[in-house]
């Protein structure tokens, strides 16, 4: 018997549906060993680099395992004639994902939801009243989409300002960790987001020890979210290192 | 602890009887306490609870009262001392402070049937829609919101195919104030709206969710219930997003979803036949949907259930989600400032502890206007 297209579709799905049940069961365990080989908290290796574009006024590429984001900063340059007055500096973020950068081929629109987080946690470590009446631009773009996304885009961003010569408080650093049963995993990967009870991010300037953006979802108890903070803030202080020493790289060569 | 009291109260006298009205929130007290308050239309009730040693502390508004609490924690319990002092006219003399939280709270429910987007005609049957749903309409002083819910068949998500689906769209319309007009309010919606899915749909798996995903299935892979959640903000005065959530909660305990008998095709392939009962409805149980409480940090001190003036003076504000076992299901910050990590568990502990309060407010409030909705 022929197989026809349409059984062909369901069998497939059935399949990775199955597939999706039996790593959701590997994750309740209490021990299991990540895809990657790393330790539940150990994070993935980061890449970072600035100039990754040239007519941006700076402007800084990442890569965290398969995830890979450019972030290009603009300005600061005049506020648009229709925006009101203002005394202090506006900050513009926008998060768009390539078309090829999810397995299934996504629209490649902009992502409202990150666009605003990316905002909320860059606008308390920018020093907005150094650029009166103007306006700075955030855009990144996210190449490949392999977990933890919005940290590494925050991560990112942070150097590309730091690149551009925007003056901040602090370098912003983040860190996301994922809830599965008992145990807390860091730095999780798109496979271990799609099963996760829970995740935690932590937006936060590690030199000044303030938290500039804070999202948690799943239930968590208050003891839980204690470790996962200090978790957090830990990895936070370290990525917060890697940056910097890309910077100093950066301006030394 | 009896002579601090006193000092803050002579404190107190001494700043109620300032002649000035109008003068700003001004606030006596000692080391950094945990702070909330309730505020109502002219009455404004302050609370302050210490987890750690026993403290007190006072505040003071001198064109509307004075109140002064103090707390213990040594009993694990919460003592409370309400002192008024009338100073303004609208100054209420018979209140004594309570520990009971919003009582600025007020919920008025619909009838199930009532024409969605028409709620605003309150406990009046609305013609007879055939699909299911719910709305209910949450006070909170001056702000007012109305939370729709409609129920529709729809196909599961191919990756999800055991859940149904549920989605959260907030509406600020300028009729609430000028500055939602255009991409001001569209702004506000998509923060609302994501801060609820945050806070109220759980994680990835599900854990913490309010509602039940698997109990909207009704033939797995094929057919399911997409209910859409609407919120209207009609007015505007601070803290939306626990008016919304309190909505929210009041409007499921209000949905009904009609009963429905499944005739299953011949072949697997097939969709399956599906009969919607306009008689009989099955009602959700919302014991499990979480309150959000939102705290405003103002200054040094971190207040819940904020009015607009309040927020206007806010540097960030947390928003955290609390079930009925006590556990955080979702977490927000807005604001740009940054935040102490011992200031947020900090929050997150009072936050639990309005929260309780707050929901058994909520449950007890669904169980009369519920009563009262048989009535008629």
């Amino acid at each position: 018997m022929a197989t026809n297209p349409s059984t062909y579709a369901l069998s497939q799905s059935s399949e990775s549906k199955q597939r999706l049940q039996q790593r959701r069961r590997l994750f309740q365990e209490t021990d299991w060993t990540r895809s990657d080989g790393r330790s539940f908290h150990q994070c993935r290796p980061a890449f970072l680099r600035t100039g990754a574009t040239n007519a941006a006024s700076g402007s800084a590429y990442a890569e965290f395992g398969v995830t890979k984001v450019i972030v290009s900063v603009f300005g600061p340059r005049e506020s648009k004639k229709a925006m009101m007055y203002s005394g202090t500096g506006r900050l513009n973020c926008n998060v768009s994902y390539t078309t090829f950068s999810t397995p299934v081929r996504g629209q490649g629109s902009d992502h409202k939801e990150y666009s605003s987080m990316l905002h909320k946690a860059l606008e308390g470590a920018i020093i907005l009243e150094t650029f009166p009446k103007t306006t700075v631009d955030v855009f990144a773009l996210v190449l490949e989409s392999g977990g933890g996304d919005l940290p590494v885009i925050i991560t990112c961003a942070s150097l590309a300002l730091a690149d551009a010569g925007i003056m901040m408080y602090d370098l912003v650093a983040s860190v996301s960790v994922s809830c599965f049963g008992r145990n807390l995993v860091i730095d999780p990967t798109s496979e271990e987001e799609a099963c996760q009870d829970g995740a935690l991010m932590i937006t936060c300037m590690p030199a000044r020890n303030e938290v500039t953006q804070l999202t948690l979802t799943g239930e968590w108890t208050t003891a839980k979210i204690n470790e996962a903070m200090e978790l957090c803030l830990d990895a936070c202080s370290k990525l917060a290192e890697v940056v910097r020493s890309c910077l100093k790289e950066a301006a030394s060569g | 602890m009896e002579t601090r009291l006193l000092t803050c109260l002579q404190a107190l006298v001494s700043l109620s009887l300032s002649p000035l009205p109008g003068r700003p929130l001004t606030r006596l007290c000692c080391p950094a306490p945990t702070k909330c308050s309730f505020s109502s239309h002219r009455r404004r009730i302050h609370s302050s609870l210490s987890p750690l040693d026993p403290r007190c502390s006072a505040v003071c508004r001198s064109d509307v009262f004075a109140a002064a609490s103090c707390s213990t924690a040594a009993s694990k319990r919460t003592l409370w001392f309400g002192f008024l002092f009338a100073t303004g006219w609208g100054g209420d003399l018979a209140h004594t402070a309570c520990s009971s939280p919003p009582s600025r709270l007020r919920i008025s429910l619909s009838h199930r049937r009532t024409l969605v987007g028409s709620a605003t005609v309150i406990g009046e049957e609305n013609g007879v829609i055939p699909q299911a749903n719910g709305s209910a309409r949450v006070r909170l002083g001056a702000t007012d919101v109305i939370v729709s819910i409609k129920a529709e068949l729809g196909k599961p998500h191919p990756l999800q195919p055991d859940k149904g689906k549920v989605a959260i769209f907030i509406d600020c319309s300028p009729t609430a104030a000028p500055m939602f007009e255009g991409r001001g309010g569209e702004e506000l919606s998509t923060e609302l709206s994501f801060a609820l899915q945050r806070c109220l749909l759980g994680g990835r798996s599900g854990a913490g969710a309010g509602i039940d995903l698997s109990s909207l299935v009704i033939v797995e892979g094929k057919v399911c219930w997409d209910l859409y959640i609407d919120g209207l903000v009609v007015s505007s005065d601070g803290n939306l997003l626990d008016a919304l959530a309190a909505a929210i909660k009041v409007a499921l305990s209000n949905t009904g979803i009609p009963k429905v008998t499944v005739n299953l095709g011949a072949s697997p392939n097939d969709q399956p036949d599906v009969d919607v009962s306009d008689e009989e409805f099955l009602q959700f149980d919302t014991s499990g949907v979480p309150v959000v409480v939102t705290l405003t940090k103002v200054g040094r001190h971190y207040i819940v259930d904020a009015t607009s003036e309040e927020e206007s003076q806010m540097s960030s504000a947390v928003s955290i989600s609390v079930n009925q076992h006590g556990h955080i299901c979702g977490l927000t910050k807005r604001g740009g400032a940054g935040l102490d990590p011992s200031v947020i568990l900090d929050m997150i502990s009072v936050a639990k502890h309005v929260g309780e309060q707050l929901m058994s407010i909520l449950d007890s409030e669904i169980a009369a206007a519920e009563a009262s909705a048989e009535d008629q």
